[in-house]
């Protein structure tokens, strides 16, 4: 929202510089984003009135002029552009002067001399129409500095509006609250009531009242469909952001952005005037709106309509079957209160935003339509003459929202603000803002003012006084409270010890999006649902995750093309199914084990590398002995290079390498190592406990077997242990090789067995026993034998 | 029968042996030297064994300088041994040496995300104080996301989030702030959580991302006051950047808060000076906070007038900008390993 400092001058004598008053509205809500100038043209540019047009002698583009510039002579100016006519005025650059950062100089334009330039507006920098000379109205004085007649010393103010300050979308409004902040009076601006010259009307017919309570209006016969919008008008206009584009529609803008009250303009010739009906739309209507687009209409939406048809979407856009244009002889004003919710409803239905429906939708003073169109008539009639009708307003009042009386008690804003404000200084600041305050016993009962949408409730009032007294006054205070705190429970492994494992295994944090390629998230993961978005950014984020996998392979690749050949990652986050979601722990291994270095022997990863690392972290559970890895296929992943990790007997996890389809369209052909565990299993952990140091010593075998190749060595560790007896402290598998002979193929596992008691030193007799029973198991199992 | 000559010339032979134990080199030609000097065929055994036969008069003098010649040599050899031992392990350690400058053996590590390490430090922040951690579901539904904080269909503050459906009910959520619904609706004041975690929303340029973090602040109490949440604020935006900055209170607007301020701090690059980052304004937007709006209150059964509550919500993006001098959003959805190894 766009307000600039002469306008406001209207309605305000603040005395404030532009800092000074861009600081103090940021500071009561209202914020300013940029307080600038408007840039003023050179002193030396005036002025011109083009006397005479004659046509160059030598090239037929170019034409002289004698130009009246208020001086004893006329001066010679060539000039090319195509709408210099003479009995006009035009800004004139004289000799000497600046435009575009250049001087201007005498000279000679084809051998004829040329002293001045007659201007567009965008060689002033007040416009951005750069092929035909700006054109100044009648009332301009001939030799006065543009400076002057366009009022150039003038600044903009670029606010920042909050949705509930609606008030404030006008200059009056921003007046209004800079009248309170620099403590000086609003000066209303008197708007007389235009006496009626003709008796005509147009009836108009509200069939909706709830959705448009008040509807003002006045049929305006015979405008001059010649006049002009003068400068200053042009010039507000532009400040606050509107083009110019016509007398009556400038009229109608500028009264919204002095009032706030969106007004529209009908030019009464090309529908059926007869009537005009406020209606809601029926099924299957259609409307063609001014900027050509055709809606078709939603049953209820709110409509404009002459007795055939909709002209107009309510609040919103006029229809191009009633718009104005060039030579528009007789119009129809309309200003009317629309209720909020039927225009946040078109608004939302048709996505459309103008500038009424942005006012309406935030709310709209009910009670400023009559002189909105005493307004409009007023600078129509000084602009375009013509002959007005009387002024007709249809106004339901049961359905005009109505300020109710609101509570105000002191103490509660001590207690909210934890600041005692002085009894006078609320008093005065309610006054201020208020319709009107009264004191009563432990307070104030207030009623605020028909075009506050925002302060229904004490709450609303008490931060309309801590707005203006200011949030700076409020105290600092800081209390460490720890009432409210919980436990925390040892048994929960933190998320930060899950991390800090995998950082001090290489592993770096990505953070991917949740919603990911479905297309990928496919290949990754064949045949399970994906939750799609009704309105993605992009297809290639068009569905909720249901792994990490995809994030994780994209970072991966992210880092693939850029000569990465050593990548750990790993995220935590959520995954979603089609009604919960999960929070899972998912890891990416590719590449060297190592980092280059000397003395260590460079090799690719592996499944084991990855699967120590997932072991790494489950080992934080303290329930390693309950982790099974079993072999299992798992759709996007190596048939024979993947398992699902069991936990205390159930899934929680997926290891393995990304299937080799999967990757052949990124051109990769290294294997990929993945995991996948369910955080909230990784974060429950067994209590340490302890137990008593055992004093006697330990016994170490070794045992070498020789098993079928295919033979998993899970259960021969798993038979060990329930054969080996209680004095079995721990089991290490320490060598694994294959041997290929005639006997066929076979592995030889070696495994290091610790025997220990808690009671007693253990005798050879008794380990031997042991490994012995510990043999014939495994042989009569597994077919394994000893190794010789 | 010895000569007692052999006694008079036994200074000499002392001597000879402590050269001899002297020009050793190594303990094993020690211990064959010390056999030959005290063994059982040495000149000195020798002499103290035959003792026994010479007159009685010179036993005496004969005794004590076979003694003091015997001592003396095993007292030469076992300096001797210490010498050589000491040698021994200074050309072991010698042969030993490494160049200390060639790198240590590693397997490189890895580290969180900054976006992680930034809301850490936020957490830890909080926890510091009394703060509970709390979090809620990613996929919200209409309710907790939108009308339970005051913003009904319709409402313009809709329109300033950009929202991702899955239906007319299901939604990502916009802000963290449903947290505070959710966590109101099962718990009992007094409070005082927060509550990190992702939010999305359909916009997407150089500085908007369709997915960021926030973390959510929520404190509700008998008697909690503005000036509590300017304390708060203060506090942790002071720890956090470890610079004692100035905040600024500007009052805003949000629905489910009131009274609603925007805070900004003094500009951590240029310290309020005026840079580019800050507009020359001194000042930089960081967070949105406000005391808890009654109606939030309503719609969880809450007594409003009893109790009173503030509420705070916080980019993690922006501070970890702000903190770290990273100046595209972008880059952290991008993962690039050579940005993740600048936070390990």
């Amino acid at each position: 929202m766009l307000v600039n400092l002469s306008w406001l001058d209207d309605f305000v004598e603040h005395r404030l510089d532009r800092a000074e008053l861009a600081h103090r509205l940021t500071l009561a809500g209202l914020e300013v984003e940029s307080a600038t100038p408007v840039n003023p043209c050179h002193e030396r540019v005036v002025v011109g009135l083009v006397d005479e047009v004659v046509p160059h002698p030598d090239n037929s583009r170019l034409k002289v002029c004698s130009v009246d510039v208020a001086k004893e002579h006329n001066l010679q100016i060539v000039c090319g552009a195509p709408n210099v006519t003479g009995n006009r005025k035009y800004p004139v650059a004289l000799i000497d002067s600046e435009i575009n950062g250049l001087t201007v100089k005498a000279k000679y334009l084809a051998s004829v001399p040329s002293n001045g330039v007659l201007c567009s507006e965008s060689e002033l920098g007040v416009g951005d129409v750069s092929d035909r000379l700006m054109e100044l109205d009648s009332t301009a004085k001939v030799g006065t500095a543009i400076n002057e007649h366009l009022n150039l010393n003038d600044s903009v103010l670029d606010f920042e509006l909050t949705p509930n300050r609606a008030d404030c979308l006008s200059v009056e409004g921003v007046a209004r609250e800079v009248a309170i902040l620099s403590s000086q009076a609003f000066i209303t601006p008197s708007i007389p009531s235009v006496p009626a010259s003709i008796e005509q009307t147009i009836p108009i017919q509200v069939d909706a009242p709830s959705d448009c309570p008040v509807y003002c209006g006045r049929l305006i016969r015979n405008i001059r469909s010649d006049s002009v919008t003068p400068d200053w008008m042009k010039e507000r206009l532009r400040r606050v952001g509107l083009r110019p584009i016509h007398p009556i529609v400038d009229v109608t803008n500028y009264v919204m952005m002095q009032l706030g009250q969106p007004m529209h303009a009908f030019d009464v010739d090309i529908f059926n005037s007869s009537k005009i009906v406020v209606r809601h739309a029926a099924h299957g209507e259609q409307l063609k709106l001014l900027d050509e687009s055709v809606l078709d209409l939603h049953a209820g939406s709110l409509l404009i309509a002459d007795p055939d048809k909709p002209i107009g979407l309510a609040g919103v856009m006029g229809g191009e079957s009633s718009g104005i244009h060039s030579n528009t002889n007789h119009v129809f004003l309309e200003a009317a209160f629309f209720s909020q919710s039927a225009i946040r409803n078109s608004v939302a239905r048709y996505k459309l935003h103008t500038d009424a429906s942005h006012r309406f939708e935030r709310g709209v003073d009910p009670n400023r339509q009559a002189r909105a169109i005493e307004r409009a008539t007023q600078l129509i009639l000084e602009i375009a003459q013509g002959q007005p009708g009387p002024l007709q307003e249809v106004r339901h009042s049961d359905f005009v929202p109505r300020k109710k009386v609101c509570k105000v008690r002191e103490k509660r804003i001590e207690r909210v603000l934890g600041l005692k404000i002085p009894q006078d200084k609320i008093q005065q600041i309610l006054e201020s803002v208020n319709e009107s305050v009264e004191k009563a016993d432990d307070g104030w009962n207030v009623m605020p003012p028909s075009y506050r949408f925002d302060l229904e409730e004490e709450y609303d009032q008490i931060e309309e006084v801590s707005r203006i007294y200011g949030y700076d006054k409020v105290p600092s205070t800081l209390s460490f409270n720890y009432d409210s705190r919980s436990r925390v429970s040892e048994s929960a492994v933190r998320e930060a010890s899950i991390k800090s494992e995998l950082h001090s295994l290489g592993y770096h944090e990505v953070i991917t999006y949740s919603f990911v390629d479905p297309e990928l998230q496919e290949c990754l993961k064949p045949n399970s649902y994906a939750k799609p978005l009704a309105n993605p950014l992009a297809v290639n984020m068009s569905v909720m995750r249901n792994s990490l996998f995809p994030g994780l392979i994209d970072a991966f690749l992210e880092n693939y093309r850029r000569s990465k050949n050593r990548i750990r990652i790993y995220e935590i986050g959520k995954v979603f199914t089609a009604d919960s979601e999960f929070k899972k722990l998912g890891g990416l291994l590719f590449g060297s084990h190592a980092p280059l270095q000397w003395g260590v022997q460079e090799r690719q990863v592996d499944f084991f590398d990855l699967k120590g690392d997932v072991m790494r972290v489950l080992n934080l559970t303290r329930k390693t002995n309950q982790v099974r890895f079993a072999a299992q296929e798992h759709e996007g992943l190596h048939p024979f290079c993947s398992a699902t990790i069991f936990l205390e007997g159930s899934p929680m996890g997926v290891i393995g390498q990304i299937h080799p389809n999967a990757l052949d369209s990124f051109k990769i052909s290294e294997p990929v190592y993945v995991f996948e565990l369910d955080m909230d299993r990784l974060q429950e952990r067994d209590l340490f406990h302890y137990s008593a140091i055992s004093i006697f010593p330990s016994i170490v075998r070794d045992l070498s077997i020789l098993v079928p190749v295919d033979q998993q060595i899970a259960d021969i560790s798993d038979n060990i242990r329930a054969s080996a007896g209680k004095y079995l402290r721990r089991l290490q598998l320490f060598d694994v090789y294959f041997v290929n002979n005639i006997k066929g193929n076979t592995k030889s596992i070696t495994f290091r067995l610790t025997y220990q008691s808690d009671e007693k030193t253990l005798t050879d007799s008794e380990i031997d026993t042991s490994v012995e029973q510990i043999l014939r198991k495994l042989a009569s199992r597994f077919g394994a034998k000893l190794r010789e | 029968m010895p000569d007692l000559e052999a006694y008079n010339h036994l200074e000499r032979h002392v001597l000879e042996a402590v050269e001899d134990i002297q020009t050793t080199q190594s303990e094993s030609e020690l211990d064959q030297l010390r056999v030959s000097l005290l063994g059982k065929k040495a000149l000195v055994t020798h002499l103290i064994r035959s003792i026994r036969h010479l007159p009685s008069e010179s036993r005496p003098v004969a005794g004590k300088s076979t003694a003091a010649a015997k001592s003396r040599i095993e007292q030469e050899i076992q300096t001797r041994r210490v010498d050589l031992r000491i040698a021994d392990r200074n050309r072991q350690l010698e042969s030993e040496k490494v160049d200390v400058t060639l790198p240590g053996r590693e397997c490189s590590r890895g580290g969180p995300h900054p976006l992680s390490r930034t809301m850490d430090r936020m957490i830890e922040i909080f926890s510091g104080i009394g703060f509970d951690i709390v979090v809620g579901p990613e996929i919200e539904d209409d309710y907790h996301n939108f009308e339970a904080l005051n913003i009904p269909p319709e409402h313009p503050a809709r329109a300033m989030q950009d929202t991702f459906y899955f239906n007319d009910q299901k939604l990502l959520r916009t802000h963290t702030s449903p947290v505070q619904i959710r966590y109101m609706e099962n718990n009992s004041p007094p409070m005082r959580v927060v509550a990190p975690g992702r939010v999305y929303r359909c916009d997407s340029d150089i500085t908007h991302s369709p997915m960021f973090h926030q973390l959510e602040g929520l404190v509700v109490d008998e008697h909690t006051t503005f000036a509590d949440l300017k304390g708060v604020l203060e506090y942790f935006v002071q720890e956090f950047f470890e610079v004692d900055l100035n905040l600024r209170f500007r009052p805003s607007y949000f629905p489910f808060t009131e009274p609603s301020a925007e805070v900004d701090i003094s500009c951590v690059f240029c310290e309020g000076s005026g840079c580019s980052v800050c507009k020359k304004s001194g000042w930089l937007e960081v967070l949105g906070c406000g005391m808890v709006h009654p109606a939030l209150y309503q719609n969880v059964g809450i007594d409003g007038e009893r109790f009173t509550g503030y509420a705070f919500g916080m980019g993690v993006e922006r501070f970890t900008m702000l903190r770290y001098g990273v100046n595209d959003l972008r880059l952290f959805f991008r993962n690039d390993l050579e940005l993740l190894r600048q936070f390990q």
